[in-house]
């Protein structure tokens, strides 16, 4: 076996170790999140879901009180950039966290290498304020 | 304080005296599936100006996190009164290893204060829900009585299927100890807050308790509460992946025969 091979196979092992401990430490003390989806700039980071296909990559998106006629969307390399401004200007005036007004929405999605990126479609779903970018899978 | 009881690592407190009228309920506002029950039950509290009346803790199961609301500290977990009803809602979701003792302590809290119905709302996570204007409810108890509840106001039975997480360990503890469980489904986003699912859900419960709730500033507000709750939705959904919650998409062996 090659040493190439034992290295790529001790570093599987150690990734399945991080994994198995953190899910303990999760199931004693909980799977909380602890980074806010909102900046000081002003920004929200959406909910995003990624479902694999066969084919494709379809990735949707909860924008709710968002301006959807000033969405933004690039594909560069393997990442997926959307910006989005809402409605009306949002401010959480009792929550002392944040004195920020909030007017748009950003998100950078990563995706595996396969995606063709440059051949993104977009779906709009107006009634639910929720997008599907669907990206396809480079051809083999 | 006026009771407390530990119970299975978790803490329970009552800090005023209240008296439950009968027949009663429980509802149990946990997060879950498009924020289904966390919403409903909110809105309900809000809306009928419940009384807070206590929470439940966990120096074991919980991390070390204090709720402020009105400069106040609160518990993570709130209990909330009114006349023969019940809430109780959860500002963190429950993990994996907590849904077990949590279940059975409120099970158990339900017998204690002589609860008639214990009940469940739950978003059930459906890919198509974008394609479905109203989303449909469906109904399902442990008991005769549920039974009869959910068909006086037209609620079709959940059939087949699968249920993951807390609301499934309460229902079998619940058949286990003959309390009854009701338990009412809306279909839902997966992974996104669906408030128009929970108008669903309480325009059942509202009958069911027979209070008079006005939906539409819900209704109105939705897009404003998906905002204000994708944090919760991000940590609801990372635990239910934990609890592999992709089961419910699956077809039971049962369904098959």
């Amino acid at each position: 076996m090659s040493s190439r091979r034992i290295r790529d196979m001790l570093r599987e092992f150690e990734k399945e170790i991080e994994e198995a401990i953190e899910e303990i430490l999760d199931n004693i003390m909980g799977t909380y999140e602890a980074k806010p989806l909102w900046s000081k700039d002003g920004t929200l980071e959406p909910l995003v879901s990624v479902v694999e296909k066969e084919d494709k990559y379809v990735i949707t998106i909860d924008l709710p009180l968002a301006n959807l006629e000033t969405l933004s969307i690039t594909g560069k390399y393997n990442y997926i950039e959307l910006r989005c401004k809402l409605k009306q200007s949002v401010k959480l005036s009792d929550w002392p966290m944040s004195r920020t007004e909030f007017r748009e929405y950003r998100k950078t999605i990563t995706l595996p290498n396969d995606a063709d990126v440059a051949k993104f479609e977009i779906k709009k779903h107006v009634e639910y304020s929720i997008i599907e970018i669907i990206v396809p899978k480079k051809k083999t | 304080m006026y009771y407390v009881e530990e119970y299975n690592g978790f803490t329970i407190y009552e800090t005023k005296e209240f008296k439950l009228e009968h027949p009663s309920f429980m509802l149990l506002g946990l997060p879950d599936t498009g924020l289904v029950a966390s919403i409903s039950s909110s809105y309900l509290v809000d809306a009928l100006k419940m009384e807070e009346v206590g929470g439940i803790d966990s120096y074991r199961y919980f991390p070390p996190i204090a709720v402020i609301h009105n400069g106040e500290s609160k518990m993570p977990i709130r209990i909330f009164h009114r006349k023969n009803l019940l809430v109780i809602i959860s500002e963190l979701p429950i993990s994996p290893g907590a849904i077990h003792p949590l279940a059975f302590m409120l099970v158990d809290y339900a017998q204690k204060k002589g609860v008639t119905h214990i009940v469940s709302p739950i978003g059930l996570g459906v890919p198509h829900r974008m394609e479905v204007e109203k989303p449909a409810t469906y109904g399902l108890s442990t008991s005769k009585d549920g039974g009869e509840l959910l068909s006086k106001f037209g609620v079709k039975k959940f059939q087949e299927g699968f249920i993951v997480g807390p609301y499934a360990v309460i229902l079998k503890e619940a058949k286990r100890r003959k309390v009854s469980n009701i338990v009412i489904f809306a279909e839902a986003f997966i992974d996104f807050p669906d408030p128009a699912a929970a108008v669903e859900v309480l325009s059942i419960l509202t009958k069911m308790f027979n209070v008079e709730v006005d939906l539409k500033p819900l209704i109105e507000k939705a897009e404003e509460i998906r905002l204000k709750t994708r944090e919760l939705m991000m940590n609801t959904k990372k635990v239910m992946e934990r609890m592999r919650k992709g089961y419910e998409q699956q077809l039971p062996l049962m369904y098959v025969f």
